[in-house]
């Protein structure tokens, strides 16, 4: 049987009277790229950490490479690559003499270095001091330390967060870049278009567990049943007319953002549902301001099911 | 080759000589403190006090006082207000031929300034008085001070430079991006302690080249002894600040720490003034203070002639106060 890349079994982490990581299961085959994807706040730290040797979990399992913290941890030190959210590396120290210095504790030579930098794009900058590169090239850097003892597990925390958006399709060009090494990579985030551009394997976390678990295709298929309509009402105020609206051919549900005025109903056959509702406003029933129709997303998923956006 | 203790050594290295500021505190703050404390205590200068007089115009004769004294013919009302101001500290009325002094008898200089002028008015001539003026090597305030300032440099450099920059290190999250590598524990803080000796090296050589060309100051002891108690001060203060930084990962608490422990040991361990002054059984017990026993020692070596064997207690003890603190200081470190 070919072991597993990472396997975790009822790992918990408790922080004060605070459940962070609450009795999760996961099994990360080699060569897997797998998002964590959750709000702050939902535990993805946490379990990464835990994986990572950085914390302890209170209970349960954890083995990488079918070893554990415990007894292997001088081996699964060398084989990880990891960035933590929001290390800054010392000012005044150039980017390569920063890579110089983790290569040296892989035993790794100065050769390393120009090679990592070339290919996270550092080079040119590599004579400059950490202080003075932009948070896109920070994070780079934070990358390409990763990536310096060639690993066999990486494990990303959040490693665009804060990014503008072209730095972050940079830093996604080389995640995604490093698919070919047979890297198996955890990568957690909130952003969902992260998730569904680097990763197969979508882990969606709330409240310290697993609320989903699958290939995007497999998520939208066992979750996003359908599409999404979205529709504002001329007259907000007027919350009289939503049951009306209650009962439209092919809805499976209705949610209102009161703010908004909006409705977002969840169909499983969108022209039949929009047919309907616009017929309610031709009968003078209901007047809408606007209406859009699309597919459903990972957002909208998370929504449905926690009551809360993503990017909370 | 690519070392890792190398290249921690060399990284904090890089921290230290890339700030620039770094080169006041360490160059030219001990400088031009040693100059302004040595030429205000040691007498490059000519003082004289000034003294106010009031109704100067008398019998009395007030020539005799001139070179000790700079006299100022004032009214009485100015004379009061000068003194309050503290620009001096006595002045005097001359009354029917004799002469009253106005002064605060708790002020010593105020006293002293009493005394002299009493003797240089009275005696006909005070003669070649048998004053031995020590201003021989060894025994001269700024003699004092030197070993002093060099002392309080080792501490501030261990205890601000590696607390503080350990603790930095930590909120910026380093310590524990470093402790999820393989680097080895006892490489990172020994490539911290050993780099500490790169500034308080620089400092204290640089102190005793300017004290040595401009107050002629000079090491009468042993150099090796000064060296083995410099390295055991440089471990005894490390460890100190291993274990002040060894858990905080907040700058308010790392310099209220630092504070608490190093100003009651500068104002105590007699880096500018002898702690003899304190009462005899303060003393006894100050003089264990790893602050005082660096400087005691650093003093014994350049002022008395001390070899190895005179620092071997003291060096022994700060070795022990060094070791002791480094490992309960590693023990509870917080590395992620």
């Amino acid at each position: 049987m070919i072991q597993s890349a990472i396997e975790l079994k009822g790992v918990t982490k408790r922080f004060n009277n605070i459940v962070a990581v609450d009795c999760v299961d996961m099994e990360v085959n080699h060569g897997d790229y797998v998002a964590l994807l959750g709000p702050n706040g939902a535990g993805k730290t946490t379990l990464v950490e835990m994986i990572e040797g950085i914390q302890l979990q209170d209970s349960g399992h954890i083995s990488v490479v079918g070893k554990t913290w415990k007894d292997d941890k001088d081996y699964l030190r060398k084989i990880m690559g990891i960035s933590l959210q929001e290390t800054r590396f010392t000012d005044k120290v150039t980017a390569m003499e920063t890579i110089n210095l983790f290569a040296s504790f892989y035993n790794i030579s100065k050769k390393r270095a120009n090679e990592i930098l070339e290919r996270v794009g550092l080079y040119e900058k590599r004579n400059s001091y950490v202080v003075n590169l932009s948070g896109g090239q920070r994070q780079k850097l934070a990358i390409a330390v990763a990536l310096v003892n060639s690993p066999k597990i990486l494990l990303l925390d959040e490693p665009t967060t804060g990014l503008d958006p072209t730095s972050r399709r940079e830093v996604w060009g080389i995640i995604s870049e490093l698919k070919d090494n047979n890297t198996t990579m955890i990568l957690t985030t909130h952003y969902m278009e992260e998730a569904e551009y680097l990763c197969e394997r979508i882990i969606i976390m709330n409240n310290g567990r697993f609320i989903a678990d699958g290939t995007l295709d497999d998520l939208q298929k066992r979750f996003s049943k359908g599409d999404i309509v979205e529709f504002t009402l001329m007259n907000i105020e007027n919350t009289d007319q939503r049951p009306l609206i209650n009962n439209l051919d092919a809805m499976i549900s209705i949610k209102w953002n009161d703010e908004l005025g909006k409705g977002i109903i969840v169909t499983s056959d969108s022209i039949s549902t929009l047919n309907h509702l616009l017929k309610l406003d031709r009968e003078r029933i209901i007047q809408i301001k606007q209406v859009t129709s699309r597919k459903m997303t990972l957002d909208d998923l998370f929504i449905s099911m926690t009551g809360r956006h993503l990017d909370e | 080759m690519n070392n890792p203790f190398i290249n921690l050594f060399i990284i904090q290295l890089r921290r230290f000589y890339r700030e620039p500021e770094v080169i006041f505190w360490v160059i030219f703050f001990p400088i031009v403190m040693s100059w302004i404390l040595g030429v205000a205590f040691s007498g490059k200068t000519v003082k004289t006090a000034t003294i106010a007089v009031v109704n100067g115009s008398s019998q009395i004769d007030l020539t005799k006082l001139t070179p000790s004294f700079r006299i100022l013919n004032v009214t009485e009302v100015k004379a009061e207000t000068m003194l309050k101001r503290g620009s001096i500290s006595l002045y005097i009325k001359i009354e029917d031929n004799s002469i009253v002094y106005y002064f605060d008898k708790n002020n010593s200089e105020a006293y002293l300034a009493y005394l002299t002028i009493e003797k240089l008015i009275n005696s006909v001539n005070t003669g070649a008085a048998n004053i031995v003026n020590l201003t021989g090597k060894g025994s001269r305030y700024i003699d004092f001070l030197i070993p002093g300032l060099i002392s309080l440099g080792i501490m501030n450099s261990c205890i601000w430079g590696l607390g503080w920059g350990l603790v930095e290190l930590r909120i910026r999250k380093l310590i524990r991006r470093m402790a999820a590598t393989p680097m080895k524990k006892s490489h990172f803080i020994a490539s911290h302690y050993l780099s500490r000796l790169i500034p308080t090296s620089t400092e204290a050589i640089i102190l005793y080249i300017f004290a040595h060309f401009y107050f002629n100051f000079e090491l009468s002891g042993s150099l090796t002894a000064f060296i083995l108690v410099f390295l055991c001060g440089n471990f005894a203060f490390s460890g100190i600040a291993v274990l002040i930084s060894s858990r905080t990962d907040s700058t308010h608490m790392v310099n209220g720490l630092i504070n608490a422990i190093t100003i009651p040991l500068v104002i105590l361990s007699g880096i500018f003034f002898s702690y003899q002054n304190f009462p005899p059984f303060v003393g006894e017990i100050i003089k264990y203070l790893p602050l005082a026993m660096l400087t005691d020692s650093i003093r014994e070596v350049f002022n008395q002639g001390a070899g190895v064997r005179d620092v071997l207690i003291n060096s022994g003890v700060l070795f022990g106060i060094g070791l002791i603190f480094s490992t309960l200081g590693l023990k509870i470190f917080k590395w992620h």
